[in-house]
């Protein structure tokens, strides 16, 4: 056919045309109101045009340095640990035959919850009256901790809860992969008399590098836009310990209601999600 | 020798799913067991694991003198309609991109449009949505919150149902070109039965999302349309102190459908919550 | 192919972006024919008000929108609508919002330019902005017609609700003070007393304690283990030290130990912060000495008003500071918390300075009329009905509402139904209200992570009060520019 069939237009663009509408219309106001001086509980201030002000203010704020610092620390620890205990969970589990299924379900559990019903279930557990992981504590001796209620601890219990509710996304990616090695794989390596350890690194994980790249991507950007869970539990606090980008954006625009600020600094979250998003698309095309 | 060893080894790894099952699930049980307790046992700190006098007392209350049910009803209504409209539009859309042919380099284009959508942060839109709905008088109606289901929902959907038809293998859908057969009718006849599972398991997944939606539904819903996630997030600040029970009982009826889902359909599930890259 | 992309996001953007670009514009509505209705000799208030309102309505279909809170204070305004309704013949359809989503709400509609209640009810915490609102009715003229009697209602009221034009945009609808809640049983067992005045050498008084000495002592006194089994599980004392919540700890002492000389907290008209002096040195190093030596319930960073009262209701805490509606529930004894009526709890003043006259602060709740209501008479009416002495009774029989009219408070019928109110009445002359600022929200915040960082000892009190001196008046820059 020498002409070109567009009929594929008629199917493709009521939906793109309907997300483009929606999402991309509002994205333009913000884009354009961030550059704007915008308070919309606090109309004393007033409604001009300010260029790139709010974006250096942004950027000189030392609230939003350090926002972006426990994002990145709460991203990397929480994907590290989710990575390596996904790995162990799938390691064992790929040897086990009976009630794997019914396990993986399970498994699939936390996934899924709503987040927000996540942090409530946080703020059950950790709290120091009626919390089950202090119960224990008193029960072993071990010493009392203040979990989310204590700057130092704070970003710890998010981390753990994180840990908690997503272990499990890499836990089955891992033990599909796992499933798929060839066992020629392994024969090789048992004739050369290779001990366990070095099967894992020589050649199990080494195979298994997309499907952590995958995991590592898709969990790092889902964390980066992290916000049911720390807004439910501690709003941010103590003392901005838990002040991470999503919450600190939030507070900009809902508490103070500087829409302008607050247009910026979601302009700027946009710009570093598409980045890292860019990144994942790249790594799941090619695996297609 | 070697017997023996896998049957230890096999137990060790027995015991050690048991036990991170138990951490696992720990917290959950204790979440749902605290919607059958009152409010002062879970205050009472010698009553942890103490779970004498179960009740359905707040269970009861909650149904009769706190529209607990009509929240129920607005997640389910919010959630089915979304669904069903998102599947009327993705699916087509994603039957375009995988099977109908169009330039290589505009497929791809396409693909990135929308997955891209996903990277968005729902705070970036939501105040000049709220506006435009506001203008359009479709704010604090369920009509506005599908809408806004729909148009944040379709873009995964459409990627994931991508990922499915374009396994659905072409020879068949060539074949009965060749016969007269329409795009439309290799669509419906073809694709869609062949890709059943994969189908089934975007359905669920989507269902999913928009039943744990919270930011958006938080700020453009009344309590005529409330959902659960929000109701359950207000509760907390109800009458000066935090109710335990309440949050229980909130929580258990969020994980229903997960749990359902999750028991019956991890199969399909894995397939979608992984982006197509568990191939089951 | 991107041609056409580009043209379609063109589209987009010139349809929506103007459309949504132009926000706030409040059309101006006639406030509509006053007519001269009197109220007749000894017509109580609340009669009145429904007489009118129901002249008003009669042969209109009149639906009277309201957004109420999810809070006690409304709790018991929505048992009396019926009553409302019955006697008016209109509907009331309201809607309860929590403090949470309030002030997101409220903010978004009244911008909105099309607000679609006609009563909104908000609270004094975060009430400023709202209140220099152009979308808010001037009452005046309705104030002048129908008199709401402000002198009635407990001191300062009237100035609650004016903006900064003078004109009365809200009219109060809740009060209540920062109050102290104590363990009857401990401090009256003469037992306990006994051994205090042995330990301390003078008489433990529940009503007359001092935040830099009595206070302490009793904290410490309290401050045990009860079961026997090696840890400590009675504290001596809660506070409220949760973000947003610590400012109103900060507040209560400060009051206390400063000398009533400058407008507290901050300067509104000079846009500065000027509570870094050593009044609030010494309120701070008081507090912070119970918390560093265990005198405090260890988890007193996350206690705030949703949780303190789990604390004091499960026994965790010998004494507790907060508002007085959140200690209704253990005014009887109840099933749901272990310490709770009139032989455990007592009510009483929150303690005072050696030396000073005793200080507390007070808030509330106020109402407004959205200007483009359709309907603003008959919704000043409802309002005029809610707050006549009458109602206010009725309301404060129930539990959990705190009202606004001296009469009640001075009624021993309403006294003896709920014992928290004697205690709000005591010292009334040293009542504060919370300071009308613009970036109120915004100091309690920074005032309450400043408290955090001092707790933890990340900052020394110095320090931490010097930096949250500098945050506010960043904030108060902010809002004075051009």
């Amino acid at each position: 056919m020498a002409k070109k069939d567009r009929t594929w237009m008629i199917y493709v663009f009521p939906a793109l045309l309907l997300v483009l509408l929606v999402g991309i219309g509002p994205l333009l106001y913000s884009l354009v109101v961030s550059t704007f001086q915008f308070n919309l509980a606090k109309l004393q201030i007033p409604f001009r045009f300010v260029g790139l002000r709010n974006y250096a203010r942004l950027f000189t704020d030392p609230g939003f340095w350090n926002s972006l610092g426990l994002t990145l620390l709460f991203v990397a620890v929480s994907v590290s640990i989710e990575l390596v205990l996904g790995t162990i969970l799938a390691l064992v589990l790929a040897e086990v035959e009976r009630g794997r299924s019914l396990f993986r379900s399970l498994f699939l559990i936390s996934m899924m919850i709503t987040p927000i019903a996540v942090g409530l279930m946080g703020r059950f557990i950790f709290s120091d009256v009626s919390g089950i992981v202090n119960w224990m504590f008193r029960l072993l001796g071990l010493p009392r901790i203040i979990w989310y209620g204590d700057p130092r601890f704070a970003l710890t219990t998010m981390i753990i809860l994180d840990v908690w509710e997503w272990s499990s996304f890499v836990f089955l990616l891992v033990l599909a992969g796992l499933m798929g090695i060839p066992p020629e794989f392994y024969e090789a390596a048992h004739v050369e008399g290779a001990g366990f350890l070095a099967r894992l690194f020589s050649i199990t994980l080494p195979t298994l590098r997309p499907m952590y790249v995958l995991a590592a991507l898709i969990r790092v950007i889902d964390a980066f836009k992290e916000f049911d869970k720390i807004y439910i539990m501690t709003k941010g606090g103590p003392n901005f310990a838990t002040d991470l980008f999503s919450i600190h954006n939030y507070m900009i625009a809902f508490k103070e209601f500087n829409i302008g600020m607050g247009s910026a600094m979601s302009i700027v979250f946009l710009a570093m999600m598409f980045g890292i998003g860019t990144l994942l698309v790249r790594v799941l095309t090619r695996e297609a | 020798m070697a017997m023996r060893r896998s049957k230890t080894a096999a137990g060790f790894r027995y015991l050690f799913i048991v036990v991170a099952l138990v951490i696992y699930l720990t917290p959950i049980f204790f979440q749902v067991i605290a919607g059958f307790r009152t409010t002062g046992a879970t205050y009472d700190p010698d009553k942890i694991v103490n779970f004498r006098g179960l009740t359905l007392e707040t269970w009861i209350d909650l149904i009769h003198h706190q529209n607990f049910l009509s929240y129920l009803r607005n997640s389910l209504v919010a959630s089915v309609s979304s669904t069903l409209i998102i599947m009327l539009f993705s699916i087509p859309a994603a039957f375009g991109l995988a099977k109908m042919p169009m330039g290589r380099k505009t497929r791809a284009n396409l693909s990135f449009e929308f997955l891209s959508m996903r990277m968005l942060p729902g705070i970036a839109v939501i105040i000049p949505i709220f506006v435009a709905f506001k203008r359009l008088g479709l704010l604090y109606t369920m009509q506005g919150l599908v809408l806004l289901y729909v148009v944040f929902n379709i873009p995964l959907a459409t990627w994931l149902l991508n990922g499915f038809f374009k396994e659905v293998s072409s020879e068949i859908g060539e074949a009965s070109r060749i016969d007269g057969c329409s795009y439309f009718e290799e669509l419906v006849r073809i694709v869609i039965p062949l890709s059943g599972p994969g189908l089934l398991s975007v359905t669920i997944l989507t269902f999913i999302f928009t039943w744990n939606e919270f930011m958006f539904a938080s700020v453009l819903t009344m309590s005529a349309i409330r959902t659960l996630p929000v109701w359950a997030a207000y509760t907390t600040q109800q009458h000066y102190i935090i109710s335990y029970p309440v949050l229980g009982i909130s929580f258990t009826v969020m994980i229903v459908p997960v749990v359902v889902f999750a028991l019956t359909m991890q199969r399909y599930l894995i397939r979608g919550l992984s982006f197509g890259a568990v191939k089951e | 192919m991107s041609r056409k992309k580009v043209v379609l996001l063109v589209l987009a953007a010139l349809v929506l972006v103007p459309l949504m670009l132009f926000v706030g514009c409040t059309k101006q509505q006639g406030s509509g024919g006053l007519s001269g209705y009197k109220p007749k000799s000894g017509e109580a208030m609340d009669v009145y008000a429904v007489r009118i309102a129901k002249e008003l309505a009669k042969g209109k279909d009149i639906t009277l929108r309201a957004i109420l809170t999810w809070d006690a204070p409304s709790e018991a305004l929505i048992k009396l609508i019926p009553k409302w309704e019955a006697a008016t013949g209109m509907k009331v359809k309201y809607e309860k919002l929590s403090t949470l989503e309030m002030e997101t709400k409220v903010n978004l509609e009244l911008s909105s330019g099309k607000p679609e209640y006609d009563i909104v009810q908000y609270d004094k915490y975060i009430y400023k902005p709202v209140l220099e609102n152009p979308g808010l009715l001037n009452l005046d003229p309705y104030i002048k017609k129908y008199d709401i009697d402000f002198a009635g209602m407990m001191t300062g009221m009237g100035e609650w609700g004016k903006a900064d034009d003078g004109s009365n945009r809200m009219l109060p609808f809740y009060w209540c003070t920062y109050t102290m809640v104590y363990r009857k049983d401990l401090f009256e067992d003469p037992k306990e007393k006994a051994a205090f005045q042995k330990k301390y050498g003078y008489e433990l008084d529940p009503d007359n304690l001092t935040f830099d000495k009595s206070y302490k002592d009793a904290a410490e006194f309290f401050t045990r283990d009860t079961n026997k089994d090696g840890k400590t599980d009675l504290w001596g004392t809660v506070e409220l030290f949760a973000p947003y919540a610590a400012g109103d700890a900060f507040m209560g002492r400060y009051l206390n130990y400063w000398n009533n000389d400058k407008p507290y907290l901050s300067d509104a008209a000079a846009g500065k912060a000027n509570f870094n002096d050593d009044a609030a040195k010494a309120a701070l190093k008081d507090a912070l000495d119970l918390v560093k030596k265990g005198y405090m319930v260890p988890e007193i960073l996350q206690t705030d008003w949703a949780s303190i009262l789990g604390v004091f209701g499960s026994g965790r805490a010998a004494m507790a500071l907060c508002y007085t509606p959140t200690w209704v529930a253990v005014q009887s004894p109840s099933s749901e918390f272990k310490v709770s009526g009139p032989e455990k709890v007592g009510f009483t003043h929150i303690p005072g300075v050696t030396g000073k006259p005793r200080s507390t602060i007070s808030s509330g709740w106020l109402s407004f009329i959205n200007k483009n209501s359709p309907i603003p008479e008959i919704a000043y009416l409802f309002l005029l009905w809610a707050g006549s002495p009458q109602i206010d009774k009725e309301l404060a029989m129930t539990t959990l509402h705190n009202p606004v009219r001296q009469s009640t408070y001075a009624d021993p019928e309403v006294l003896a139904a709920n014992p928290t109110f004697a205690a709000e009445a005591m010292h009334k002359e040293g009542q504060y209200a919370v300071p009308d600022h613009l970036i109120y929200a915004e100091e309690q915040l920074i005032l309450s992570n400043a408290m955090a960082a001092m707790v933890s000892g990340k900052m020394s009190i110095e320090a931490g009060l010097a930096e949250a001196e500098k945050q506010i008046n960043a904030k108060w820059a902010e809002v004075k520019q051009k």
